[in-house]
């Protein structure tokens, strides 16, 4: 995953992510706006078959960056916690 | 020779083919054979029922 | 988040995921089809090919057999520290030397590790005639299936949780949706229409159509998803979900790395 920096303002940030698609950047999104401090983010992908994202995001009152990072720290904890919950289903199942 | 999975899903197909021309030039009805196999997607019986082995044909020519 | 396993055997899993969303559901599905690690033939040496099919041909037909993969066994060829992609932590070379008459099967390929080989041994990869010869050396390593179909490991499908509701005063019980529902979705019971089973429905509302007092009403629950996980045989099922959700969390962990470096 490379990150370029397209536009960096105080509550402004586009990104261009190479590697990336809708895998990463859907449920990315779908977690900022989660967040009451974001305004607008959302994302295009340069080409279907590229994998590369153009990603917006519009912030009032936190920097874009920490919104970010907090939505990512939110996907992660979800996401550690639906491992756990398949593992124990998994067990009892057995 | 036949595909060895299928185009759209990517199911493994080619260790079923030999059962079902065997089955169906028996007489058999086409849709019991794939139900047997286990294909519920209508693209792997697709696959199944279209491919044609023309290999025999095409062996005898070089490269 | 709940899990609930409906159906688990060594090929498929069928589970509810439930209280979730659909951005979560769907990024699971692409990260079981895309990002799951699995085996494949990436590379073949040709040393006598007299059959009527071409190198290419031939090799693309090798790389589409699906190679049972030991867990967490093996590196991805980039990531290792030889550098070349040959060497046993990375790679697994299959030998295949066949003479016609003869029809080559995936279970004449020799494998250089016993846990990497074809999940069946039946598989024809090509005919040979009188005479003619093969011997090739093909190399298998570890791949991603957003890189090539033959490192997709799973075929995956989900679906939202279908809510059947019917209004039992408007319900006449005249059996029409019975008639028209092609999933046997539902059944009359002592003149009570009753919802048999419901994780068949595929919300196409036939019924809906059917009903000529407007009585049922057919949704799907958006935080509740029906997966359906079936795997080529590479990998057990519960594992795919399991190194799917292990890959994302590396993902999105790689991201917030990348944006602090910003």
């Amino acid at each position: 995953m490379e990150i370029e920096v397209v536009k960096k303002e105080k509550n402004d940030l586009t990104l261009r992510i190479e590697g990336e698609t809708h895998t990463l950047m859907n449920l990315l999104c779908s977690e900022l706006y989660a967040d009451d401090s974001v305004k607008v983010a959302s994302y295009t992908l340069e080409h279907p078959l590229t994998r590369v994202v153009l990603f917006h995001l519009k912030t009032a009152g936190k920097s874009p960056e920490k919104a970010l990072s907090s939505a990512t720290d939110r996907i992660v904890e979800k996401l550690e916690e639906l491992k756990k919950e398949f593992q124990t289903k998994l067990k009892r199942r057995e | 020779m036949r595909p060895i999975r299928c185009f759209t899903c990517g199911k493994l197909l080619g260790d079923k083919f030999e059962e079902f021309d065997k089955r169906v030039k028996e007489g058999q009805d086409p849709k019991q054979v794939l139900d047997d196999l286990g294909l519920k997607r209508y693209c792997c019986r697709t696959v199944m029922l279209t491919s044609i082995d023309a290999t025999d044909e095409i062996a005898k020519f070089k490269r | 988040m709940e899990v609930e396993l409906i159906k688990h055997d060594g090929a498929e899993l069928h589970f509810i995921l439930s209280d979730a969303t659909p951005a979560l559901a769907n990024t699971l599905r692409r990260a079981m089809l895309e990002e799951v690690p699995v085996m494949a033939i990436d590379e073949v040496e040709f040393v006598r090919n007299d059959s009527a099919m071409y190198d290419e041909v031939l090799a693309h037909r090798l790389a589409m057999i699906p190679l049972k993969t030991p867990l967490r066994g093996y590196v991805f060829p980039d990531e290792c520290k030889c550098g070349t992609g040959r060497c046993p932590k990375c790679s697994v070379e299959l030998t295949l030397k066949a003479e016609g008459p003869a029809t080559v099967l995936s279970g004449d390929l020799k494998s250089s590790d016993e846990q990497v080989k074809p999940i069946s041994p039946s598989i024809p990869i090509l005919r040979l005639l009188d005479g003619q010869k093969l011997e090739l050396v093909a190399i298998a390593r570890l791949g991603r299936g957003k890189e090539h179909a033959k490192w997709q490991t799973a075929a995956v499908g989900y679906k939202y949780m279908p809510v059947i509701k019917i209004d039992e005063q408007k319900c006449t019980a005249c059996g029409k949706c019975v008639e028209a529902c092609p999933r046997g979705v539902l059944k009359l019971e002592n003149k009570e229409l009753k919802v048999e089973d419901v994780l068949s429905c595929t919300l196409c509302k036939a019924c809906v159509e059917a009903c000529p007092t407007e009585a049922i009403e057919v949704s799907g629950d958006p935080s509740k998803f029906v997966f359906k996980v079936e795997s080529t045989g590479g990998l057990p099922p519960d594992q795919i979900v399991l190194l799917a959700i292990e890959s994302l969390v590396k993902k999105f962990g790689d991201f917030v790395k990348a944006v602090k470096r910003l």
